[in-house]
């Protein structure tokens, strides 16, 4: 009786491993940058996305179609935590969440011209920002989930998901603002 | 409750369009998804590897049923321990993987009769043959069961560990089941009749429906609105090859092609055939 049921796996197995392949190049560039704008640098966001489809493959049984993307990005979130969690010991966070750099380090309008730097100073806004409110305002902005889509993956009634992206528009509008005042940016991009 | 429209596109700032352009585009070098698509394969690999192991450990079991009701039992146990502990380890490496395999398959033929006796005063409590335990397909075992319980999750969370993947039974089925105690053995199954399903199929239909016509009148983001909803109101979930097929026509056609492609990838990996499949692969790009 355990023959059949040797040759029913086996395709299946494979067809599982080819589906997670195109997980793979489906998603990766999404959760990769999820890991980036919630703070990983690069190196370990390599990693950190490396975990998450690794997960993914050994689980994907268990994946419902139509959310995987979910499913990524709540293992995404789960991997983040266990790096800001090792982290934790090593950084101390900044004091009552304000920017984490002088007037002088701040680049100039000319340097912003460069992605990178642009890049840094979002970084720095973000990582200045309530964590619960940078969750939010990531994944709704940089990843376009709906705020129904984050409220079932934070496991959040949609009202908070709702509050919360508010709350987090506001915070990173007031942030961006004192910069633009620090810079002097008159709002001319070049 | 309508969400607002992305910073991206409204952002009065233009400091504040650049930095999210910035953010937004930043991509992973191709290395980094070279080595995370060698780690799937190996992954998979020692998961096909695991599940072969477990697949004999079963085999184990089923010989023994042969012998004694018991060991068929503790076999078949040890196994589905053997297949469950399968996928964590492949997450560790092969080495692992195949040391938990292997010690489930021993379990399975060792530990089986080593146990029997001091298992053997307990037997005569399962009324059930052994035999049919021995013999249940294995699809049943390890698959159907998550998915089964799946379906009635709520909808995009997405599933953590298999304890999580194991909701308690709605209300209803607890208390339709209270009174037919007398079959214990018997796990709680919701049954729908044929009226039932035919109604919520017809519910389900009007739903998509809804969500169709806002497509077809250009209106993508309100299409997308009106699905959302849908796995949390229909855990049955009979019709979401389409929805998901609507969801990535409005995806595509507004121009979000990220997420198009998420879930054209979606409709293709799930083996679905006909003309949405080739439409998925277009988006994809095949």
């Amino acid at each position: 009786m355990h023959e059949p049921a040797l040759r029913l796996v086996k395709p299946e197995q494979g067809a599982a491993a080819e589906a997670v392949q195109a997980l793979v190049r489906a998603h990766f560039e999404q959760i990769w940058r999820l890991l980036r704008r919630l703070g990983l640098p690069e190196a370990d966001a390599d990693d950190a996305a490396q975990q998450v489809f690794t997960v993914a493959c050994t689980r994907f049984a268990s994946i419902q179609p139509g959310s995987e993307r979910a499913f990524l990005y709540g293992c995404a979130l789960r991997a983040r935590a266990k790096w800001r969690e090792s982290r934790r010991q090593r950084v101390q966070p900044t004091a009552s969440g304000e920017l984490d750099c002088a007037d002088t380090e701040l680049p100039s309008v000319d340097d912003l011209v460069e992605r990178h730097r642009a890049r840094a100073l979002l970084d720095a806004i973000l990582d200045s920002m309530p964590d619960e409110l940078r969750t939010v305002f990531v994944l709704f902005e940089f990843e376009e989930q709906s705020s129904y889509e984050i409220a079932a993956l934070l496991g959040i009634p949609r009202g908070t998901a709702t509050s919360r992206l508010r709350r987090a528009r506001e915070d990173f509008a007031k942030r961006l603002s004192r910069v633009e005042s620090r810079l002097g940016f008159r709002g001319k991009v070049p | 409750m309508t969400d607002p429209e992305r910073l991206l596109r409204t952002a009065a700032s233009p400091l504040s369009r650049l930095l999210l352009r910035a953010g937004e585009e930043e991509k992973p070098s191709h290395a980094a998804l070279r080595r995370t698509a060698k780690a799937v394969a190996v992954a998979a690999v020692a998961g096909t590897a695991a599940k072969s192991a477990s697949a004999a450990a079963t085999a184990v079991g089923v010989k023994l049923a042969a012998k004694s009701a018991t060991p068929a039992l503790l076999g078949s146990a040890t196994a589905a321990t053997a297949a469950t502990t399968a996928p964590m380890g492949a997450a560790l490496g092969v080495g692992v993987v195949v040391k938990w395999v292997g010690i489930g398959v021993l379990s399975g033929a060792i530990g089986a009769p080593l146990l029997q006796s001091a298992v053997q005063p307990q037997s005569p409590k399962r009324s059930r043959p052994p035999a049919a335990l021995a013999v249940q397909p294995r699809e049943s075992i390890p698959r159907a069961r998550p998915a089964e319980e799946l379906r009635r999750a709520p909808a995009s969370v997405p599933s953590v560990a298999p304890e999580q993947l194991q909701p308690p039974p709605p209300v209803e089925a607890r208390r339709a089941l209270a009174p037919s105690s007398s079959a214990p053995e018997t796990p709680p199954k919701l049954e729908m009749t044929p009226a039932s399903k035919g109604a919520l199929l017809a519910t389900e239909v009007r739903f998509v429906d809804q969500g169709r016509a806002a497509l077809q009148r250009g209106a993508f983001q309100q299409a997308l609105e009106l699905l959302a909803p849908y796995e949390e109101r229909f855990p049955q979930r009979q019709l979401l090859t389409e929805v998901l097929f609507l969801r990535m026509e409005a995806f595509s056609r507004s121009g979000n092609d990220d997420r198009a492609r998420s879930l054209a990838a979606s409709i293709v990996t799930r083996g679905v055939a006909g003309p949405q499949a080739a439409r998925a692969r277009a988006v994809l790009g095949y």
